[in-house]
């Protein structure tokens, strides 16, 4: 039954695609700004089945563009009410909110399973990259977003196609020198991040990765105590602000003399009493400029409405509020010390590091800041409108009925390969609650998908949002070269040494396993000469479940017998790459009647030769591929196939592009039954046989040899 | 005029982008919109959000076909029948307290917006336009021919002016701001790096009218440039001569003939893109254009109303250059373009500007 309600929405769409959109489900990682738009959006377009996680509560800064949101809902989970607000003008849509971190156990891959398609609306890479992953483990297509203020852009992923991994993560995080920090700061940049050091020294409990670690101990030496063994706080604080701004700078200033440095004038210590001392308006000594913060701000451009937290502190301004916020902390705060972190929503913490570094600032000739571009800068702020969201999540809507047209494509494409019978499932269905039971990846490649991104006006340009169509993947992509093999056993009460020897071992063909889940080793191979037995932390008896394993879950195996030389170092002494895979374990009591009946689904693909180290993760906010991409020549056209900077590796990714984007999987008509049995192309591709000790009875199906009696 | 605590917290995200300044420019802004379309609509919530003043303009009664893309109507408005304009209202409203959603309140016309563009007796341009800064029309409804007098009193008076037009998978919008001025062109970064640079740009942009762009010869029109173009201007053209409107629906004549007139609409396009020496335009794609006409289809419109939005931010704010004045995105390629029509060298000028002198002004 249509309704009239969707009578336009059919008529445009055409009746098989609107079938295939009405019988979907789909999962959306996020519920703020990108989310907000869109769940709506997918609620529009027809989708009656969505779930959606978020583990955010709604926060008044919200509000400007997360418009699913209103005031009275601030400090209620995301989720839960997107899904409220969303039933409000579309009651027949069933929505399953869930507060929570997509990277819980029970967000894993049994659950993605579910989903024809998922949605990304999330705000940092780490979980963009985890989502990514466990797309690849599941076969699922992910749409994947991101915005900065105006700058925006969508990018498909799945089967043949680049994953997030695939493109190199530009680092868009500002990374600083360590000696900038320490002694020469020539940015306010520096001066805050000098600032949140000093925070975390005094007020947390500050990591290896803090730069100033080696100042806890003299900060430590400041303290001063009353009769009674109490720390005076004002006085604490004087004395740290004489350590910090004086003594240390006049310390500064002769290195700097020493080593001749005549580039840059010498820092100018400040005492407390002489800070105390300066009190014009600007709060600028020199006296160079009257605005110091307005060359590189556009928030506080002079004008006269400008509010109190724009305007830039006096020195003396900063001096009073670095004590206040010092001893506010210790007198009102103390049970917290010692365990704070910096949070841009704590406006102590705001204060402390906005007075720290200005001081440092004046300190060193630097242009003050506002409080509010301290904010900003420390707390990474990123600017958020509701026009480039909605144009994003828009984008998405589109892609997404271009993936399931893919999608019907594919079914098609099985439905015909069934009636001939050339598939060989001989029965067992893979997974009951499988959204696509099918046995082959979609391809994504010559469709209609698009990465598409938002651009500026350029002379040169025709466009304001390019579609660019999709590329193969990297050959040696770290995600999705190699995706996880995958097997299903019956439960997960087998036991560690019956999984090993029957699947691992037997199955798998790994001569040496070591099994790592979440980073721990849970086997590791014995050699039958190894004389200490101390070692041997294994625990055969022990079962799946009892260590922690799950329906779903991902484990990470290396073979001690198969290795490459590597050149060694610290970490690596042996010099050895071992050869390694990941393998998802699905449960599921269909795989035999047999007590221990298992089956492979997707069989193992090595990880390829030394991983390039990963960049470290940018928080909060970064655009999915760290930027915005140049745009193409007009002339190029939509037609040309990739970016001018990818094609020198077009030659090396045709080739090897059938081996990496498949995962395995045969082309054109293999299921991944018998995918186990050939030994496809790829260089690092397992050699996976039929297990030596055939428990084949008819033989029929390469399937049935996989159900193996214990 | 200044902000209050309460409005810097609730702008916080987009103050860090434009600033106080900003926030001002778009607190002195009002927008009418004519039409309630999928859209409008989008660029409504949008600019609604953002802060912008929105009256809003349909007197057409809510229909259960609504309810497909205006998440502000809601069972009961369709059961009332009541005006599309009065249902939306409160839920508009509701997005943004600070901001304002207001109804049209003007004299005259049966409160119907849409003899203004019929013939009649002459309207009071200065007088209707005198409250508002923009006016985006919804050309589903009404034919870009018979919205000149619009344009040209919006360049009179100095208004913004965007038409806009959702074809199903296909969406255009052509817009006039006559000459914007861009004081400080800000790019992308602008936010994020301090940028070290003793230049300073700043732009005009110069905007034909909307009757310069629909007489347009199809021939003159860039050869390499997407075939959306010319269609766009056929459309606009049909509209003019063939156009009888059912305002009801925002449908070019009847649904149940027009699979007939749309092969008179393919000759009458064949024809004139001959006479004016255009190249030619493929048959599927004016078929598509036609036959989807008015369809809204929420993916292409919260693109596009996002697109529409985002320009006429530009016109407030006045610190990215614009795209210059026909938009037409198609989904099919996920792809928006832009184009000056009738071509122009001039329709946007760069300026450098030394940092010495850009300080002085």
């Amino acid at each position: 039954m249509t309704s009239r309600r969707e009578a336009h929405l059919k008529e445009a769409l055409g009746d098989d695609l609107y079938a295939r959109v009405k019988r979907s489900r789909l999962l959306v990682v996020g519920a703020g700004g990108i989310g907000c738009e869109l769940l709506k959006n997918l609620v529009l377009a027809g989708f009656d089945d969505i779930d959606i996680i978020d583990l955010d509560t709604i926060d008044v800064s919200n509000l400007n563009r997360q418009f699913l949101f209103r005031k009275h809902h601030v400090g209620q989970p995301k989720s839960t009410v997107a899904k409220e607000s969303v039933a409000s003008f579309s009651p027949h849509t069933r929505i399953q909110a869930h507060l929570g971190n997509i990277m819980e156990p029970r967000f894993a891959c049994r659950y993605f399973s579910q989903f024809d398609v998922v949605l990304n609306a999330l705000d940092n890479a780490k979980a963009r990259s985890y989502v990514n992953s466990i797309c690849i483990a599941t076969e699922r297509p992910l749409i994947e977003s991101g915005t900065t203020g105006f700058k925006g852009q969508v990018r498909v992923i799945g089967g043949d196609v680049e994953c997030y991994e695939c493109q190199v993560q530009t680092n868009t995080e500002q990374t600083f020198a360590v000696c900038t920090i320490r002694s020469t700061p020539d940015r306010p940049e520096h001066c805050v991040q000098w600032a949140k050091y000093l925070y975390e020294l005094m007020f947390g409990d500050p990591n290896d990765d803090n730069l100033l670690a080696d100042l806890k101990h003299e900060l430590k030496q400041e303290e001063h105590s009353d009769h009674n063994g109490k720390l005076v706080a004002d006085r604490f604080a004087e004395n740290i602000f004489n350590k910090l701004f004086k003594k240390d700078i006049e310390q500064n200033r002769e290195l700097q003399d020493m080593a001749k440095n005549f580039f840059r004038p010498p820092p100018i210590p400040l005492s407390l009493d002489g800070a105390m001392r300066l009190t014009d308006g600007n709060g600028n000594i020199h006296g160079a400029n009257g605005n110091a913060s307005s060359s590189s701000s556009t928030t506080n451009a002079g004008t006269p409405a400008a509010i109190a937290e724009q305007k830039v502190w006096s020195v003396h301004e900063c001096a009073q509020k670095f004590i206040g916020a010092i001893t506010t902390m210790y007198n009102e705060r103390g049970d917290e010390v010692g365990t704070l972190q910096f949070s841009k929503e704590d406006p102590i913490a705001v204060d402390f590091v906005a007075a720290a570094s200005n001081l440092r600032s004046h300190n060193f000739h630097i242009a003050k800041k506002s409080r509010w571009d301290v904010q900003s800068i420390a707390g990474r702020i990123v600017p958020a409108i509701a026009t480039t969201n909605a144009i994003v999540a828009g984008l998405q809507t589109v892609n997404l009925y271009h993936v399931l047209e893919q999608v019907m494509l594919q079914e098609k494409k099985e439905e015909k390969q069934a009636a001939n019978g050339t598939t060989h499932t001989n029965g067992v269905a893979p997974h009951s609650d499988d959204k696509r039971s099918g046995t082959q990846q979609i391809s994504l490649i010559n469709s209609k998908c698009r990465n598409a991104w938002l651009q500026l006006w350029d002379s040169k340009q025709s466009k304001l949002v390019i579609g660019e169509r999709l590329s193969a993947p990297r050959p040696d992509c770290v995600a999705c070269s190699s995706p996880p093999a995958r097997v299903t056993i019956t439960d997960m009460d087998w036991t560690i040494g019956d999984f090993v020897a029957t699947v691992i071992q037997g199955a798998l063909q790994v001569k040496e396993p070591v099994v790592y889940f979440n980073n721990d080793p849970i086997w590791q191979h014995q050699y039958d000469d190894e004389e200490d037995d101390m070692d041997d932390d294994n625990c055969p008896e022990m079962s799946l479940s009892g260590r922690g394993l799950y329906d779903g879950c991902i484990i990470d195996i290396n073979d001690l017998s198969d290795w490459t030389p590597v050149e060694p170092t610290d970490d690596n002494p042996m010099g050895k790459e071992y050869k390694s895979f990941n393998c998802v374990v699905f449960a599921d009591v269909s795989v035999g009647s047999c007590p221990k009946g298992f089956r492979i689904d997707r069989p193992p693909k090595f990880k390829p030769p030394p991983p390039t180290p990963a960049p470290p993760a940018a928080e909060n906010g970064s655009t999915p591929t760290g930027g915005v991409k140049r745009p193409r020549d007009e002339a190029n056209g939509e037609a040309s196939g990739l970016p001018a900077a990818k094609k020198g590796k077009s030659d090396s990714a045709s080739s090897s592009a059938a081996a990496a984007a498949g995962g395995g999987v045969g082309e054109g008509g293999e299921s991944v039954h018998d995918a186990i049995m050939i030994d496809d192309d790829g260089d690092h591709s397992y050699k996976a046989a039929v297990p030596a000790k055939p428990h084949q009875g008819e033989g029929d199906t390469v399937a049935d040899a996989m159900v193996v009696d214990d | 005029m200044a902000l209050s605590e309460h409005e810097t917290k609730i702008y916080d995200r987009q103050l860090r982008l434009w600033g106080v300044g900003g926030q001002q420019r778009i607190k002195e802004s009002h927008l009418l919109v004519i039409g309630l379309t999928a859209v409008n609509l989008e660029a409504c919530k949008n600019l609604i959000l953002a802060g912008v003043k929105v009256t809003l303009w349909d007197n057409r009664a809510a229909q259960e076909e609504d309810l497909g893309y205006n998440y502000f109507l809601r069972q009961d408005d369709i059961n009332q029948q009541k005006r599309l304009d009065v249902a939306s209202q409160p839920r508009l409203q509701e997005l943004n307290p600070l901001s304002t959603v207001a109804l049209y309140r003007g004299a005259g016309c049966d409160d119907s917006p849409w003899c203004l563009f019929e013939d009649g007796p002459a309207v009071d341009w200065q007088k209707f336009l005198e409250p508002y800064t923009i006016v985006c029309v919804a050309n589903e409804l009404v034919a870009l021919q018979a919205l000149v007098p619009l344009d040209e009193a919006c360049r009179q008076f100095d208004k913004g002016f965007f038409a806009t037009l959702c074809c199903g998978k296909l969406a255009f919008f052509v817009f006039d701001l006559k000459t914007l001025f861009i004081e400080k062109v800000t790019t992308f970064d602008e936010s994020e790096k301090p940028k070290k640079t003793d230049k300073t740009n700043t732009a005009t942009a110069n905007f034909p009218p909307i009757a310069h762009t629909i007489k347009c010869k199809l021939g003159s029109l860039k050869r390499r440039s997407s075939s959306l173009f010319p269609a766009y201007l056929l459309l606009a053209r049909w509209q003019a001569t063939h156009g009888t409107h059912n305002r009801e629906r925002g449908e070019i004549g009847n649904a149940s003939t027009r699979v007939a007139e749309c092969d008179n609409f393919v000759a009458f396009a064949k024809e004139t893109l001959r006479e004016e020496g255009g190249k030619d335009v493929d048959d599927d794609l004016l078929r598509r254009v036609y036959r989807a006409f008015g369809i809204p289809l929420i993916s292409v419109a919260a693109v596009v109303g996002g697109l529409v939005a985002q320009e006429v931010m530009k016109s407030i704010l006045k610190e990215r250059i614009p795209f210059v004045n026909v938009v037409a995105f198609d989904s099919d390629t996920t792809t928006a373009y832009y184009q000056c029509i009738p071509h122009s060298q001039s329709a946007v000028i760069e300026h450098t500007v030394t940092t010495d002198a850009a300080m002085r002004t």
